[in-house]
């Protein structure tokens, strides 16, 4: 054996037996997490990187000496303002998405460094942790001076603090995957599922279109965090191998689950910027290729390796792969003020590239953007009004989002009958997840039931400022309705 | 008495949540769907509700259609398979 790993495994095997206490009170099942094994039985556990202390702490200055000279460099005010408004977007929706939800994760993390059931696996947990938190700050600090130049970068800070709907869906999901799961569910969850699994898709996926646009600032941080995703996620995979060899059943619903939830909130975050709001010039792939180059093939083996099944719900997935985020990205244009960052709307050229990646399912969304062209095109630039919603829209009671599943001529919505309440969700798995572990759930909220309750108001406006936004900060057309091919009077 | 109702108009890409009021008919609700859905969708021809599996009659109100707080309709048109 190398001097190294020797020295690793006498720096990180550090457990001893209790006689004070049991083992069960010291490391309880509640926070440990589902099957509770001794101390013994995790005594194999390892992960690839073994990093120590100080070569963590080496690698991080590197990163970070790295990354602010690159910020110093390229993220001022008038780097940013020379970029495409619809890569904006994507910047604006990312970096609202990531600190607060990278912050949970520094809880998660350090549960599972003082829950984790081997001393290797709570070591490399900490150092996730230490991940995290600057995961947080980076955006924090990268924004920060962007807030001047463009209130909505403002959002950063503020999503998580607010009861804008995109917040309520990210909450819901971060409370339960990062803040209120044991160590085993957090490390499958968080590290197998969500971000060996689909956190591919932002770091390598719009890194490449980052770079494609001429965002630096985007780009380094990205690659900077993913070296750090790249090497705690590896936490998940042993602890998935142990559950699998003791519970396998058990083990097969927290991928199930977890594949589904994370499947639901990356169409958002990645999906609208994939396929919309990265000028056509800088994509290289749409959302669809991107997950089937990086997620299908991936978690196929991966799975198959560890001797379980494709996720229940795998066949669903596949089937909303191609219209789901669509859905979601149209309804979502036309509530756009519902949103701290703006919209483009897709011209012929983009429809065209849409329809070549989407043959099957693009030919049911195009008479919705025509409808709305046509509505550009009757109202003029500057009235956005016309083509917005005012009614307000229904959300799914498990993962809060849109009722947006199915398709324009078949709303998979589901409703649910039961004492004292009405659900409804946006498809049959969110359904069988709810029902799964409906003392999770039930309390919980959503915003047409805090309309409904009275705590929020049912009417547009206002309830934009319920959510925390204003004229400043609201979503609009990122052209407002001048766009070239609006003028020339025809249908593409 | 105003009911909310889950909406869902035939070619839109979400659902919707209606204010709807018992006394109103079930041609006047159909009327506001196809208007809330207007960005997104424009319905040509007749416009049919659909609650529970049947098509409502246009006449009645929703209160004697059988339409109850948060149950789930449909708006569609003549002749698209609705």
């Amino acid at each position: 054996m190398p001097l190294r790993d020797e020295w690793c495994d006498l720096a990180r095997k550090l457990d001893w037996s209790f006689s004070y206490a049991e083992e069960r009170q010291v490391f309880p099942e509640a926070l440990s997490g589902t099957p509770w094994l001794s101390a013994q039985e995790w005594r194999d556990w390892d992960e690839p990187f073994r990093s120590t202390y100080a070569e963590y702490v080496s690698t991080q200055h590197k990163k970070e000496v790295s990354f602010q000279a690159i910020a110093e460099a390229v993220g001022r005010v008038e780097d940013v303002s020379k970029l495409d408004a619809g890569w904006l977007s994507v910047v604006k929706l990312h970096m609202a998405t990531l600190p607060l939800a990278e912050f949970a994760a520094v809880v998660g993390n350090l549960r599972a460094a003082r829950f984790g059931r081997d001393s290797a696996w709570r070591m490399t947990s900490l150092l996730g942790a230490l991940d995290e938190l600057r995961h947080t700050q980076l955006p924090l600090r990268a924004m920060h001076d962007l807030v001047r130049y463009d209130q909505q970068f403002e959002w950063t800070h503020r999503l998580f603090h607010s009861d804008d709907w995109v917040a309520v869906a990210g909450r819901h999901l971060v409370d339960e995957l990062l803040l209120g799961s044991d160590a085993i569910e957090f490390a499958i969850g968080t590290h197998f599922v969500f971000e060996t699994g689909f956190t591919n898709l932002q770091f390598i996926g719009l890194t490449a279109m980052a770079k494609a646009v001429g965002d630096r600032l985007f780009e380094q941080m990205l690659q900077s965090i993913q070296t750090d995703e790249a090497r705690h996620a590896q936490i998940g995979h042993p602890v998935l191998k142990k559950l699998v060899q003791i519970d396998p059943a058990r083990a097969q619903r927290l991928v199930n689950k977890w594949f589904w939830r994370s499947f639901r909130f990356f169409a958002v975050v990645t999906g609208f910027a994939m396929d919309y709001l990265t000028p056509l010039s800088a994509r290289r792939a749409s959302f669809k290729e991107f997950v089937e180059e990086w997620v299908l093939d991936q978690f196929q083996s991966s799975l198959s390796e560890l001797g379980l099944e494709l996720p229940k719900y795998w066949q669903a997935f596949i089937d909303a792969l191609p219209i789901y985020h669509h859905m979601l990205y149209a309804s979502a244009y036309t509530y756009r003020a519902t949103t701290w960052f703006d919209f483009v709307l897709p011209g012929p050229a983009e429809r065209a590239w849409l329809l070549q990646k989407y043959p099957q399912t693009w030919p049911e969304l195009e008479p919705v953007w025509c409808n709305i062209e046509e509505r550009w095109r009757a109202a003029g630039p500057g009235v956005e009004w016309f083509t917005h919603g005012t009614t307000p829209v229904g959300f799914c009671n498990l993962c809060q989002l849109v009722l947006c599943g199915g398709a324009p001529s078949r709303n998979s919505a589901v409703f649910v009958e039961a004492p004292g309440r009405r659900y409804v969700f946006c498809s049959e798995q969110c359904r069988e997840l709810f029902f799964a572990e409906p003392e999770r759930y039930a309390a919980h909220q959503g915003v047409v039931e805090r309309i409904l309750a009275g705590k929020a108001p049912a009417n547009l406006l206002e309830l934009l400022r319920y959510f925390g936004l204003s004229d400043a900060s609201w979503g609009r057309d990122v052209t407002s309705g001048d766009y070239d091919f609006l003028r020339g009077g025809g249908r593409p | 008495m105003a009911i909310p109702v889950y909406a869902f108009v035939r070619g839109d890409t979400l659902g919707l949540v209606v204010l709807a009021v018992e006394t109103e008919s079930v041609d006047e609700l159909a009327l506001r769907l196809s208007r809330a859905a207007a960005p997104r969708v424009k319905l040509d021809g007749k416009l049919h509700v659909l609650h529970r599996g049947r098509v409502l009659r246009g006449s009645l109100t929703l209160n004697q259609a059988g339409v109850r707080a948060l149950d789930r309709v449909d708006l569609t048109t003549e002749g698209d398979g609705g």
